[in-house]
């Protein structure tokens, strides 16, 4: 077996050497246009943009700060440039089915000209409209037709009246109608007059009386003809000169768009809708003249009636995407994905209580804007709002954007509404992500590989050799241009490599979290106001590091404190029995701490089982018990090959009254245990990291860096003397990122850290002993830890047999006493 | 001639209600023209006493003019119609009233409606009604005919859904109620926007010259724009249409018989769509 030598300082830190950079501040450096430390994701990303086919889409995933989001967005406008600017696109009143608005697409820029065309063309229509209701020809015609009508009505009222009076009688006009009466020289009779005619008189009338009323009905009867064919022949002569009026503009238009049909329809529907509603123009124009309206009613209806300004609506355009402007491809990030923001809405407004819309309100979504190019997305942004994901798949897999209002599709709602024609959708979308959501997609929804085929996979580390470090020098250097920070010196950019690589628990790798990177440059940079240098020092890169840690770690104090003013109980000199310190990680957000445990072992005789508290009461994780289990294996394997153990053991982390989980404690359980098997004590001054096998090989474990500190911090508080250490996985070496404050203690060989490959090596330096080697034999020397353990076994099952004879001849005396 | 010189300044107009449309569009603009000469709005609802004896009769049939259906025409019916009129007359009066901060006063009497009207038109210094009652004729109607005919002093008929508008036109022959219709013009366009078409009626073109002459003496005094036609005597069919052509907004006429014919008045108030004021 090799021994084991505490760890040289060097070993304990990797610097970053400020003398490999060849730059005195980051002013000198350019900008790095590269992505740092992400080579699959890029060209995952490339090979998406690249494949134009349907469902090339790409989920790019990876831990948050990692650069998602502008690697995808940066390569997204980097292609963009080079595409084509796509189409406008429009929404215009549907003169045959109103509530389905017909969509136009026209080449980007010409949307715009062609709204500003129909505003120029109603305006022009108002005022033509307006001269040719006002012109004399106009009011001579409608005149001819009114005078018409009115003579006809009262030369049927005139022939009547004459008759009336030929016979004795007036028409009189009543509030609700009109009325015959027997009159005398223009006067109404009287009862008395009436009475005092003779007899024959009177009859005379009341015959004549039913034969007028009866004629009366027959000419009223006329007016509703009479009234509709004034109205049909008023309302061709207002079409001839709307038709007239309006046949000029729109000519006009129907030349400049020519090339493009579906404008030529609606500039057709349009002429014919304006001379269609004719009656509308005038109406208005005469309200406008004319009324007053008292009452409520009045009001209302003349709201009811279509006016001139709703009329004229109709031939606006709604454009819907305007690319005038654009430059290539649109790219758009949709920072609220929510499902109207995604596909677009019809909004209302309210009128008179009631909600109404029509194709105006219609607003476009985020794929409207995006067609032609790119959309960027938070994947968890979408699937947390409401049917978002839902709206964005059918999109994508019919390739077209239908606006419908989630009520609609939901089949809740069931008033009339607007279904504009769906816009055909050629979009590349990126969904920007975390892991998990990938895979929870992945292995969950049907659709999500079909439509999302590319998965860029982000890596949150990258290799630390010395061509990294001098791109890392660059990516800093882009960041503090970026933030407009101070200079960094050549140390300093050293001190946030170095940090960097503590960051990712690896002194061999470096981390590609940018924006904590970039955080720690704008903290450094805030700290270094007071240095009076104009740059940032690697002093200030450590100030911010310090006071990350301060602002975070108030609970590590309160624990430290627990332990030193000896509430929670950790020994850090003397020697025991079953008795060890263990370290364990506290991860508390983004930062996280290092605190020894106790853990002690009792042993008894048994039969063989190794009891672990902890999952007795289950405050066990499944890793923890899984540790355990692998002890009792390596203990059967090792001292009790050819016979059953014959002991019991517990194992417990003493004042735990959390739950225990991860398997870097075994071997600290199993140097306890064996402690109290051989019933050799062990140093208290060390503390123990690491998971085993059950050969006995010790496993690297996670938190290595924090784990030491946290033990150093409760020896050094209490002093340090030249005993204190911990024992870690030989694995971990490479993980070594440690304080200076550590780094210095091992220079002065005040502190140790022992690297172990196996449980051998850290027992003999836990107790003092030599472990053993087993003879040919498989029997330790007696004077060895081994020897102790397998001596301790044997003596144990030896009184286990003992016992078990006693009894067998108990249970046979009692037999024969039956 | 100045205001001063105005015996007959318009101080309280009479207005003849019945509810109809028409009679509501003269009443706004009878208000219309009691602002522009801070007069006081007279309202009057006259219960025709025709309707009541006939209801009285127990004999006719009322034919609705809507449905052409028949129905009994009793006294206690027309009295709720009557009143309802009566009550809709007075809230319309009231509201316009009160929303143009004028001075007003509302009765209703039962009577033959002319005469009542004529009556009444004693106590103001001018009448304003609608041209054809209930029904949109283009002709005027025989109550309004005979008020206008008879009316003492001012009389204005409105076509239905005109207003008083500019230019003012005036039909002006030299006599006292042409210098009278003159001065009327005068106080419509006071302190106002707008111009005067004064159209000389005279004999030939010395008597039309002289005509002018006046005119442009009271004019220059009163400072208003001026814009002169003739008209032939004889011609005076040939008024209509020019005020129509020169799209007056209402037109001022001198209505003694020595100033214009009878039967010229009655032309022009059936042919003439802006409103027609008859000065006396």
């Amino acid at each position: 077996m090799k021994a084991v030598h505490p760890l040289e300082a060097g070993a304990l830190y990797t610097r970053s050497d400020p003398a490999q950079f060849n730059f005195e501040t980051t002013n000198d450096l350019p900008d790095l246009l590269e992505n740092l430390g992400q080579p699959r994701a890029v060209e995952a990303v490339s090979f998406g943009i690249g494949m134009e086919q349907a469902g090339y889409n790409i989920f790019a995933m990876g831990p948050a700060g990692t650069g998602k989001r502008s690697l995808v967005q940066s390569h997204f406008t980097g292609r963009a440039s080079t595409e084509e600017t796509p189409p406008d696109w429009c929404y215009v009143y549907n003169f045959s089915q109103p509530h389905k608005p017909v969509a136009i697409s026209l080449p980007h820029g010409l949307g715009a000209a062609l709204r500003q065309d129909m505003d120029r063309f109603i305006e022009e229509l108002r005022t033509t409209l307006k001269a040719a209701f006002e012109s004399d020809e106009y009011r001579a015609r409608r005149q001819a037709i009114e005078h018409e009508y009115q003579e006809k009505q009262e030369k049927s009222l005139e022939g009547i009246q004459q008759r009336a009076q030929e016979q004795g009688f007036i028409l009189i006009r009543t509030p609700a109608g009109l009325v015959f009466a027997p009159s005398r020289n223009g006067e109404v009779l009287s009862p008395e007059e009436f009475q005092n005619l003779p007899e024959e008189d009177r009859k005379r009338l009341e015959a004549n009386l039913e034969g007028l009323q009866e004629e009366l009905q027959n000419i009223l009867q006329t007016v509703p003809r009479l009234r509709r064919e004034f109205q049909e022949r008023v309302e061709a002569l207002h079409q001839e000169i709307t038709n007239y009026s309006v046949g000029g503009l729109v000519d006009e238009l129907q030349r400049k768009y020519a090339g493009y049909p579906a404008v030529v329809e609606f500039l057709l529907a349009v002429r014919a809708d304006v001379v269609q509603s004719a009656a509308d123009f005038i109406n208005s124009e005469e309200e406008n003249t004319r009324s007053n309206p008292e009452s409520l009613l009045a009001a209302m209806m003349t709201r009811n009636r279509p006016d001139q300004a709703a009329t004229l609506k109709r031939y606006q355009v709604n454009l819907l995407v305007d690319n005038q402007g654009l430059n290539g491809a649109p790219v758009i990030y949709e920072d609220n994905p929510t499902y109207q923001n995604l596909v677009g809405r019809v909004e209302h407004i309210a009128q008179l209580g009631a909600l109404v819309t029509d194709f105006t309100l219609i607003k476009p979504g985020s794929l409207h804007l995006a067609n032609g190019g790119y959309l960027v997305l938070e994947a968890r942004k979408v699937l947390s709002e409401p049917y978002a994901w839902e709206g964005l798949k059918r999109a994508l897999r019919s390739q077209q954007v239908k606006i419908e209002s989630l009520g609609q599709m939901l089949s809740v709602i069931s008033t009339a509404s607007l279904e504009p024609e769906p816009v055909p959708l050629r979009v590349k979308v990126a969904l920007v992500g975390d892991r998990m959501l990938y895979y929870l997609l992945a292995q969950y929804d049907p659709d999500f590989e079909e439509l999302f085929k590319v998965q860029a996979d982000f890596d949150e580390i990258m290799e630390r050799d010395t061509d990294n470090q001098q791109k890392y020098a660059r990516l800093i250097a882009t960041l503090v241009h970026r933030d407009h920070l101070r200079a960094f010196d050549r140390g300093a950019v050293a001190r946030v490599i170095e940090h960097s690589a503590r960051m990712v628990e690896d002194a061999e790798r470096l981390s590609t979290e940018v924006r904590d990177i970039a955080n720690l440059l704008r903290e450094s940079d805030y700290w270094s106001k007071e240095n009076g240098n104009g740059v940032v020092t690697a002093a200030d890169v450590q100030k911010a590091i310090d006071a990350q840690i301060y602002r975070a770690d108030r609970l590590r104090q309160r624990v430290q404190e627990t332990i030193l003013r000896d509430i929670f109980i950790i020994k850090t000199q003397g020697s025991e029995v079953g008795q060890i310190n263990g370290l364990s990680v506290i991860q508390l957000g983004g930062f996280s701490f290092g605190r020894p445990s106790r853990i002690t072992a009792k042993v008894r005789l048994g039969k063989g089982d190794v009891a672990d508290i902890e999952r007795e009461v289950d405050l066990s994780g499944p890793i923890h018990s899984k540790g355990v289990l692998i002890l009792s294996g390596f203990l059967g394997s090792r001292y009790s090959q050819e016979k059953p153990l014959a002991l019991s053991a517990s194992l417990v982390f003493e004042q735990s009254y959390a739950g225990v989980d991860g398997d870097s404690a075994s071997s600290a359980e199993l140097y306890a245990l064996l402690s109290a098997i051989s019933r050799v004590p062990i140093k208290q001054s060390l503390a123990v990291t690491g998971a085993i096998d059950q050969n006995g090989n010790v496993q690297a474990i996670g938190g290595v860096n924090e784990k030491i500190e946290g033990f150093f911090d409760i020896c050094n508080a209490r002093g340090l003397t030249g005993e204190h250490g911990v024992l870690i996985p030989a694995a971990n070496v490479k993980h070594l990122m440690l304080r200076q404050d550590v780094i210095r203690a091992v220079e002065t060989g005040k502190f140790f850290i022992y690297p172990i490959e196996h449980v051998d090596q850290g027992i003999e330096v836990l107790t003092g002993l030599p472990a053993g080697e087993p003879d040919q034999d498989g029997k330790f020397p007696p004077d060895t830890i081994n020897g102790k353990v397998l001596a301790r076994l044997e003596e144990l099952a030896k009184k286990r047999e003992e016992l078990e004879a006693a009894e067998r001849r108990k249970e046979m005396g009692e037999q024969e006493d039956k | 001639m100045s205001d001063a010189d105005l015996p007959d300044r318009i101080r309280r107009i009479l207005v003849a209600l019945d509810a109809s449309p028409s009679s509501l569009a003269a009443l706004r603009a009878a208000a219309d023209l009691a602002a522009r000469l801070d007069a006081e709005l007279v309202g009057l609802f006259v219960e025709d006493i025709n309707l009541l004896r006939l209801a009285d009769l127990n004999l006719a049939r009322e034919v609705s003019i809507f449905t052409s259906a028949g129905r009994l025409f009793d006294r206690q019916s027309i009295e709720q119609q009557l009143h309802s009129q009566a009550r809709q007359a007075r809230r319309a009066l009231a509201q316009i009233g009160e929303r143009g901060h004028l001075r007003w006063s509302f009765q209703v009497v039962q009577g033959i409606i002319s005469q009542e009207l004529l009556q009444a038109a004693e106590n103001t210094d001018a009448i304003v009604l609608g041209k054809a009652g209930w029904s949109h004729r283009r002709q005027i109607g025989s109550t309004a005919r005979t008020i206008a005919m008879l009316a003492p002093r001012h009389a204005i008929v409105l076509q239905f859904g005109s207003h008083f508008g500019i230019p003012v036109g005036l039909v002006y022959d030299g006599s006292p109620a042409a210098q009278r219709a003159l001065a009327s013009a005068g106080n419509l366009l006071e302190n106002r926007e707008g111009f005067l078409v004064v159209m000389i009626l005279a004999q030939g073109a010395e008597e039309a010259r002289q005509l002018q002459s006046e005119v442009g003496d009271f004019v220059r005094r009163h400072n208003l724009h001026i814009h002169y036609r003739w008209v032939a005597r004889g011609d005076e069919v040939k008024l209509a249409d020019l005020v129509r052509s020169e799209r007056c907004g209402v037109l001022i006429v001198p209505a003694t018989r020595e100033a214009l014919p009878e039967e010229t008045l009655l032309e022009l108030l059936d042919q003439v769509e802006c409103p027609v004021w008859l000065v006396r």
